[in-house]
């Protein structure tokens, strides 16, 4: 099976207090550490143990800026054949459909035969869970969001349980087609040094808006029908009284506090 | 042209079903979108798809909307995005409505985006507010970075505006015998794309938490089942409910009906003790409204405490004993 | 000069980093109170490549070289300084057999050292000392067919869980500096564990006796030339043994500067954090000061042994100067935690105790400023 996976790289969250605005109003995120998105690192291993089970080949995609390359071996270390980065310029600034039409055009470009993508459900730091969806609808496929079992049923059909509300959906499903995934679905391998070896001969290409064949219209800000209109810090409706004093004290001055007092009856 | 409401940019909200009533979201977001419409004079349409849900429609007026559009088929009984997504494209293109709402809940976050792209419009995930200006723009806030920052999100040139909005953040009304009407429509079913083979129930134990008047809730740093000991051991005493965040969900200390916050429950209790959550808006989402925030986290800086009324900072293994022994002395006394 | 990490030293750290705190830390706590390596960490660790991070890929392992070497140690260290020790020594005993062993022995043993499928332990020390190698009294007596060993090694890491050692025996009869080394494996006639010791810190990294009575080794189980036993061993100690004591004292260190910082910023005194205080700023700043110091004088060292560079000086001077750094920085970020320091439910009170070992394990840090020394007052 020839499988796809998208992965993002997403400021590494312990750091994110460090997120300021600059005087223009953009965001100074510089030198802040870039992660795999935790949750891509699943889909990731799904791909490679379809790939254990029935052969193929797995490749990774990723929109980003040329920062993203290194993290990109990671993704090869973990066993992943190659990886393409679609990087450009024109790219910044990409809302998820966007992004979703930069990597539609990267798979279709590199990967026509393609008969599986899979995605991370959600990344951590906006937290859309669109680009599945959105991808699928660009390239004319199915798609399922929040997977937590993939199994291979017979010939190109997969069984696919998906969390909802009130319990699960299980779908069978043809490739090729979009899968979203949730970190239910699997333990993501930490590679060997045996891995990152190999991983230093494996290829990341980086692919441009020109090698792409989109139109600059249909990328990043300019192709992006949402816009950041404010970006805020968040006013504290509350602020709390932080309480001193011995455990005793503090745990004993709670419970005299107005709102405290009455429930404690 | 469906009836004759497309010359307004009427607001639209997706109805999501369970067990034939429509969640609360759908609600909430009529009501939302009957506050917006009568500011500038437009329309809430409500769009209610599924396989003979006529009588729902009667609500839906109720809840605030105006006209019900309603598409009923057998095969539409259970939501698909592959029939859901198209049907609902070519209703947007015959009814051209401003802005479509969306619950954020697994269905609506599956659905709201193939929607957006197969319209080539923009679609906004996991508003926590909503507002329209005179012009027509909608104006949609949602978090970023854990909720550290907050983002307005606006759609400028694509028709309609979609966006999908958290439960819990509006508040639903309760109109009494509103008048409306129901258009039916026969939807027109593409090809299947893949095959539901069956809707698995999960039965969820009732939650406590809706109408509990004390709720304790742990999170990430409650991470040893001595440690969720001690929490259940305070809630029994405080005769509350137990809640917890979406780690502690993740991590197997409580279930699915405890998790509080964005895609677990929107609580309202007297008093709210928070220990060991880091106070992401996620969860924040969902405890907005209680009357008293309590919190206990070992890291000072946490937002937690810029979003609590009090703080206690220290180690919860700590805290939560001398808590425990406060309200049994009390009751004694 | 390129102070740039390469992507594949970048990467080895992410990646062991995430091992040490996926499948070790976790076990931290229980190593504290059990004080016994976890065959199936050991296995782990072997699947992921770290015994043999220095093993060329020829011989089943990745040819990473020194300098990846001290990244994996520094990382394992920074969560657990015992299974770093033994993870060292797994290290050193695969790094010998491939430096000395013959192409026979090398071909039955490197492939299996190199995956931690089996383990050598590198037996030197006796209860006479470790360092005053003339004084061992391990005798070697050449029986023709066979040698035949008497002796005791004591305080070898990891005695009791590797299935051969590697031991530095006095040829009998011969000059005063006529050493050889041998590979014993398990269930030689006349080789046995003696006791295990208990230590002060570095729990669940083994320790103890080796025992040889009129042990027979087969010839072809002499180790390096006959003759060559001390520079077996002094290379072996050099390259390996020393370089994972500073290994560990920059994870220990690495970890106290975490520690710190991170309960400076949570403790909260008179309504502020402690983070605020110049007194806490200063002990910080000097345990980053250290740790950087000693981060340089390793990785130059270990880059020196990958070329093959003449090592001595910097390896001994990183080992004293990285250790008593670490023994320091330890103590000072147990004062920044002030009585919680002091607490079993906090890590620095067992970064102090691991801290003590580093001082006098292979080459206390009072010879090796005789290497040093020496090597700076009087060589031209």
């Amino acid at each position: 099976m020839q499988v796809a996976v998208c992965v993002k790289m997403v400021p590494v969250p312990g750091q994110w207090s460090q997120i300021a605005f600059r005087d223009d109003g953009s965001l100074q995120r510089e030198g802040i550490e870039l992660i795999i998105n935790p949750v891509d690192r699943n889909a990731l291993e799904e791909a490679l143990k379809i790939r254990q089970a029935q052969g193929g080949t797995v490749t990774v995609f990723s929109m980003g800026p040329p920062s993203c390359l290194e993290h990109l071996r990671e993704t090869l270390a973990m066993g992943a054949d190659r990886a393409f980065l679609l990087s450009d310029r024109n790219f910044a600034g990409a809302d998820t459909l966007a992004t979703s039409k930069v990597l539609a055009a990267g798979i279709r470009k590199e990967m026509p035969d393609y008969d599986l993508i899979l995605c991370g459900s959600a990344s951590i730091d906006s937290g859309t869970t669109q680009v599945g969806p959105q991808l699928a609808v660009h390239l004319g496929t199915a798609h399922l969001t929040e997977a937590f079992s993939i199994s291979a049923g017979e010939q190109n059909y997969l069984q696919v349980k998906t969390s909802a509300s009130h319990g699960h959906y299980v779908t069978n499903l043809k490739t090729p087609a979009v899968i979203s995934v949730t970190q239910q679905l699997n333990k993501p391998r930490i590679p060997t040094l045996f891995d990152i070896m190999t991983s230093c001969n494996k290829e990341i290409i980086i692919l441009s808006l020109t090698e792409l064949n989109l139109p600059k219209s249909e990328s990043g800000l300019e192709g992006s029908p949402t816009k950041v209109q404010e970006l805020f810090f968040p006013p504290a409706k509350r602020q709390a009284r932080i309480l001193e004093g011995s455990i005793e004290d503090r745990v004993e001055e709670l419970f005299k506090q107005p709102g405290v007092a009455g429930v404690l009856r | 042209m469906i009836g004759d409401i497309e010359e307004k940019e009427n607001l639209w909200i997706f109805v999501e079903l369970y067990k034939s009533e429509p969640k609360q979201v759908s609600l909430e977001l009529i009501a939302k979108g009957r506050i917006l419409a009568d500011k500038f004079g437009l329309c809430v349409c409500a769009l209610l798809i599924g396989d003979d849900v006529k009588n729902i429609s009667p609500v839906l007026i109720n809840a605030g909307a105006d006209t019900v559009f309603l598409l009923e088929h057998p095969l539409l009984r259970q939501y698909r995005s592959d029939f859901y997504a198209p049907v609902i494209l070519d209703l947007i293109r015959k009814g051209k409505p401003g802005a479509v709402f969306f619950g954020a809940t697994p269905t609506g976050r599956d659905l709201a985006p193939a929607v957006a792209a197969l319209a080539g419009t923009g679609c906004t995930a996991g508003c926590i507010d909503l507002e329209l200006t005179e012009n027509g723009a909608l104006l949609q806030t949602v978090p970023a970075f854990g909720g550290r920052m907050m983002a307005v999100i606006v759609t400028p040139e694509q028709r309609p505006q979609i966006a999908t909005v958290r439960p819990g953040v509006f508040q639903q009304a309760g109109f009494s015998e509103r008048d409306g009407r129901v258009v039916d429509i026969l939807p027109e079913l593409p090809q299947a794309k893949f095959d539901l083979v069956e809707f698995v129930e999960e039965s969820l134990q009732p939650s406590l938490l809706p109408s509990a008047r004390v709720v304790v809730a742990g999170g990430a740093g409650v991470d040893s089942r001595e440690g969720w000991e001690l929490l259940r051991e305070l809630t029994g005493a405080l005769q509350g409910a137990l809640g917890g965040s979406r780690p502690a969900l993740d991590n197997g200390w409580i279930q699915e009906s405890q998790m509080i916050g964005h895609s677990g429950s929107t609580i309202r209790p007297d008093l709210y003790i928070a220990v060991g959550i880091s106070g992401d808006v996620l969860h924040m989402v969902g405890v907005q409204d209680a009357k008293v925030i309590v919190a206990v986290n070992s890291n000072s800086r946490a937002p937690i405490f810029s979003r609590s009324d009090y703080g206690i900072v220290g180690d919860y293994r700590e805290v939560i004993p001398v808590m425990i022994d406060a309200v049994k002395k009390k009751q004694r006394s | 000069m390129d102070f740039q990490p390469t992507v594949q030293q970048d990467l080895l750290r992410k990646v062991v980093r995430q091992f040490a705190e996926d499948e070790i830390a976790p076990l931290v706590n229980d190593l504290e109170i059990t004080d016994d390596t976890p065959p199936d960490l050991v296995r782990k660790m072997g699947e992921q490549g770290f015994m043999g991070v220095t093993i060329p890929a020829e011989y089943g392992g990745t040819g990473m070289g020194h300098l990846a070497r001290m990244i994996v140690i520094e990382e394992v260290g920074r969560v657990s300084a015992g299974m770093a020790m033994a993870l060292q020594v797994m290290q050193m005993g695969a790094g010998m057999v491939i430096d000395w062993g013959s192409d026979a022995q090398k071909a039955k043993y490197s492939p299996l050292l190199a995956q931690g499928k089996i383990l050598v332990a590198p037996a030197i020390t006796e209860s006479s000392g470790g360092s005053d190698l003339e004084g061992l009294s391990t005798r070697a007596v050449d029986e023709g067919a066979f040698y035949s060993l008497t002796g005791r090694k004591v305080f070898i890491t990891n005695s009791h869980i590797s299935e051969l050692a590697v031991i530095i025996a006095k040829n009998e009869g011969g000059a005063k500096r006529d050493f050889s080394a041998f590979l014993i494996e398990n269930g030689t006639e006349g080789f046995r564990r003696g006791r295990v010791e208990r230590k002060i810190g570095f729990h669940g990294c083994i320790t103890g006796e080796l025992i040889m009575e009129n042990c027979r080794i087969p010839k072809e189980n002499l180790f390096g030339d006959k003759g060559r036993g001390l520079a077996i061993a002094l290379k072996g100690i050099n390259d390996y043994g020393r370089m994972g004591m500073v290994g560990i004292a920059l994870g220990l260190m690495q970890a106290s500067l975490e520690a710190s910082v991170k309960f400076a910023r949570e403790r909260i005194l008179y309504g502020k954090p402690i983070s605020n205080l110049a007194p806490i700023q200063f002990k910080i700043a000097e345990i980053y000061a250290d740790l950087e110091a000693s981060r340089f004088m390793a990785y130059n060292a270990g880059w020196l042994i990958d070329q093959n560079k003449k090592s001595d000086t910097q390896v001994s001077s990183a080992k004293f100067f990285s250790t008593e750094a670490a023994l320091q920085c330890t103590r000072k970020a147990m004062d920044i935690y002030g009585a919680y320091g002091c607490m079993k439910d906090y890590p620095l009170e067992r970064y102090c105790r691991d801290a003590q070992l580093l001082v006098p394990a292979d080459g206390t840090n009072d010879v090796m400023r005789i290497i040093a020394g020496r090597n700076l007052a009087m060589k031209k």
